[in-house]
């Protein structure tokens, strides 16, 4: 059950299942501090995924501190509902995307032209955790740490599958430029991406 | 013309490259010049109108995007590439690297045109340079290397540039005088006190400073100490000024932004400092400047690019050491070994124009460090000369060979009228001006043992050479030789006769000068 109560400023904020999806005192100043805690490339990208509606107040704080198209990731319509017809969003830069398994993610139009170009992923931490498991496994499929995850974005930006060299010590542990460096794509190859992926290593020697 | 210089280093190496954005403005037909730099470089816009447009690589940012789990692992890769497509729909001309890392040489590689200079890699990563002038960049980057051309005339020649004149193109901004007017600071004498650098092992000690601000105050009464720092140093400079107004000096901080620190150094007297950045900001205004050389600072490449300004180096034998390893020494040797009383009895002399004080100062501490002068030759090119300790064969030896690799390197050799003549000139003008009437005779001596060496080497090539190219034919059909082995000893063998024969003229034309002159 969402419902909508009213912040100490005066501000409208919603409530879900109980628990508060914005700061119940001051939820814009709330999203003013989640913005200034973003990464550094936060204003160079051209598209940025948040997970999460919450009360749509970091939503909105985002597309006015930002150039970037903004992908919101929700499971639950009826919030999605409740956000936009709170915040009013009618800008072409704000998109929703409700779907009920990470997986549905490679399947939308609009994650998929936003994954061919430059993104992050932000999470909203009072939506993730009504839905730990479905955020963290959303967050995976963006964040292409993994080969399986990595080689669907590669391929998405026009490129053939990279061929990978097996990590034998440290299966698990998150892809690094390192691992991106040592496929195919950069170790035998003449392709003009292997020139960036060469250059950015160079950064974290 | 569409050109794009990169420049991807550090601010300070960004500063050095304005006499070559003006010279390619004022030398080719340049419609539009372009940069490629990293974001704190940005900060110089409005000074550098020889500039159009300023593209600039968030390099924290493309770090960050890198070393963090939370981040998309393309991110950092997809913001370059978008980056580097945009300057590639531009279709530059030419770009020129000035920047002499891997890094930038990949990127440089991605960038699309038809000229180049610099280095660069291509898909395959193979390394190309593109100009003799950056080879010989890369092949005298060791420190243990002694003699050098000054970075700013390798990059001014490498990007295919001529002569003798380095402008310092930078105009001062409205925002940069009402930074300085705000502090106030009066008509009286002001001494820049640059007390901070980017890297701790180039900085002096505080106590070494406020002893020399108090010496200089013993000299000089009526002058007025201003330590400049960047926004980031406050609370560093605001104690340091603190302590020296306990101790009756009158200091004053400055933190300004580059705009403020290039009023305040046009608007000054003297500036003192170890800064790279503010050092050559500081060449683009009259100032007099001493620089202290320490730690990784290496002067020989990157000093004060001004004539008659003022370097003072400990004599220890670990300095310039490198930038990226921590100091190597128990103690700060480089830095506790240069004195207070040195540094401020330079600064006295020097506000006082008294040469002979200078040089009778560079004898006296000679035992702990030398002090040297900046030039600008008339036959193009930086160097820095020792006060006290200039021999004059070492320096007639460093002066023909910078003009010998000069030569080679422009190529001007090839031409049939090259100006071996003109060279010897200038030559002779330099020896003039540097040396006692007395010091000829030896120089004189000297350059007969230096050509009949040359001369001998000449020979020696020349015949090694003739046997490599006899012979190389019929070891390659025999299926014997490494051709790319036997090419670049060819290639090796020419360029050491060719200089050979370069300096065997450039001699003879230094002695008929120096015969006519007599």
């Amino acid at each position: 059950m969402i419902e909508i109560i009213e912040a100490k400023n005066g501000s409208a904020v919603l409530r879900k299942e109980g628990r508060l999806l914005a700061s119940a005192i001051d939820p814009q100043a709330e999203a003013r501090d989640w913005i200034n805690r973003r990464p550094a490339l936060l204003g160079q990208v051209k598209s940025v995924f948040v997970l999460g509606a919450g009360s749509g107040y970091h939503i909105s704080e985002l597309y006015f501190q930002t150039n970037a198209t903004v992908v919101v990731v929700e499971r639950d319509r009826d919030l999605i509902l409740k956000v936009r017809e709170l915040q009013k969003f009618d800008s072409e830069r704000i998109h929703f995307q409700c779907v009920n398994a990470a997986k549905e993610l490679r399947a939308s139009d609009i994650v998929r032209s936003a994954v061919r170009e430059s993104f992050l992923v932000l999470q909203h931490a009072p939506s993730i955790a009504h839905d730990v498991d479905f955020f963290n496994e959303c967050q995976a499929q963006l964040l292409g740490r993994d080969w399986g995850h990595l080689n669907w974005q590669w391929q998405l930006k026009g490129h053939p599958a990279l061929e990978t060299y097996p990590r034998i010590d440290t299966p698990d542990e998150p892809l690094t430029i390192y691992d991106l460096e040592a496929t195919e794509l950069v170790q035998d190859s003449a392709e003009r991406e292997r020139m960036i992926i060469k250059a950015l290593r160079e950064l974290v020697k | 013309m569409k050109i794009l210089v990169i420049s991807l280093l550090r601010l300070g190496d960004f500063v050095q490259t304005v006499p070559v954005l003006q010279a390619l403005r004022t030398q080719f037909p340049v419609r539009r010049l372009d940069v490629l730099t990293h974001e704190p470089a940005r900060a110089l816009q409005p000074m550098i109108p020889d500039v159009n447009r300023w593209w600039t690589i968030d390099r924290d940012g493309l770090q960050e995007g890198l070393g963090r789990a939370d981040i998309p692992l393309l991110a950092s890769f997809s913001v370059l590439r978008e980056k580097l497509d945009e300057i590639n729909a531009q279709n530059y001309d030419c770009i020129i690297n000035l920047t002499q890392t891997h890094y930038s040489a990949w990127i440089a590689g991605y960038l699309r045109t038809h000229n180049r200079a610099g280095l660069f890699f291509d898909a395959r990563g193979q390394m190309h340079v593109h100009s003799p002038w950056f080879q010989y960049l890369d092949e005298h980057a060791p420190l243990s290397v002694k003699d050098v051309f000054h970075y700013t005339d390798i990059f001014f020649y490498g990007s295919g540039l001529k002569g003798p004149e380095r402008h310092w193109n930078m105009h001062e901004t409205d925002e940069g005088r009402r930074e300085v007017a705000a502090l106030k600071l009066g008509d009286g004498e002001k001494i820049v006190l640059q007390t901070l650098t980017s890297d701790t092992k180039k900085n002096w000690a505080d106590t070494s400073w406020l002893k020399c601000i108090r010496q200089i105050q013993l000299f000089r009464p009526q002058a007025q100490f201003v330590l400049l720092g960047a926004p980031s140093e406050q609370r560093k400079i605001e104690k340091l000024v603190i302590e020296a107004q306990k101790q009756g000096v009158k200091a004053q901080e400055a933190i300004l932004s580059l705009e403020g620190a290039f009023s305040l150094l046009k608007s000054s007297q003297l500036l003192i400092t170890g800064d790279t950045s503010i050092k050559h900001l500081a060449n683009a205004t009259a100032i007099p400047i001493i620089e202290l050389s320490i730690g990784s600072s290496d002067f020989r490449r990157t000093g004060v690019y001004k004539a008659g300004s003022l370097i003072v180096q400990s004599s220890v034998d670990c300095a310039p050491c490198p930038h990226s390893s921590p100091c190597s020494q128990t103690t700060h040797k480089c830095a506790k070994q240069l004195s207070p009383d040195l540094v401020s009895t330079l600064a006295h002399q020097s506000l006082a124009g008294n040469p002979f004080a200078l040089r009778e100062l560079a004898r006296e501490y000679s035992s702990e460090a030398r002090i040297l002068q900046t030039r600008m030759t008339a036959n193009g090119y930086w160097i820095a000369c020792g006060l006290h300790d200039q021999a004059p064969e070492a320096l007639v030896e460093k002066m023909v060979e910078r003009s010998t690799w000069k030569f080679l390197l422009n190529r001007e050799y090839m031409d049939p009228l090259a100006q071996f003549g003109s060279e010897g000139l200038y030559l002779k003008q330099e020896l003039d001006d540097v040396l006692p009437r007395q010091a000829f005779s030896e120089v004189a001596r000297h350059l007969d043992f230096l050509e009949s060496e040359a001369s001998k080497l000449a020979e020696e090539t020349m015949k090694q050479l003739t046997s490599v190219r006899l012979r190389s034919p019929r070891l390659t059909e025999e299926g014997l030789a490494d051709i790319g082995g036997l090419r670049r000893a060819q290639a090796q063998l020419e360029r050491f006769s060719s200089q050979a024969q370069i300096k065997v003229k450039l001699i003879r034309s230094l002695k008929s000068q120096l015969m006519e002159k007599t």
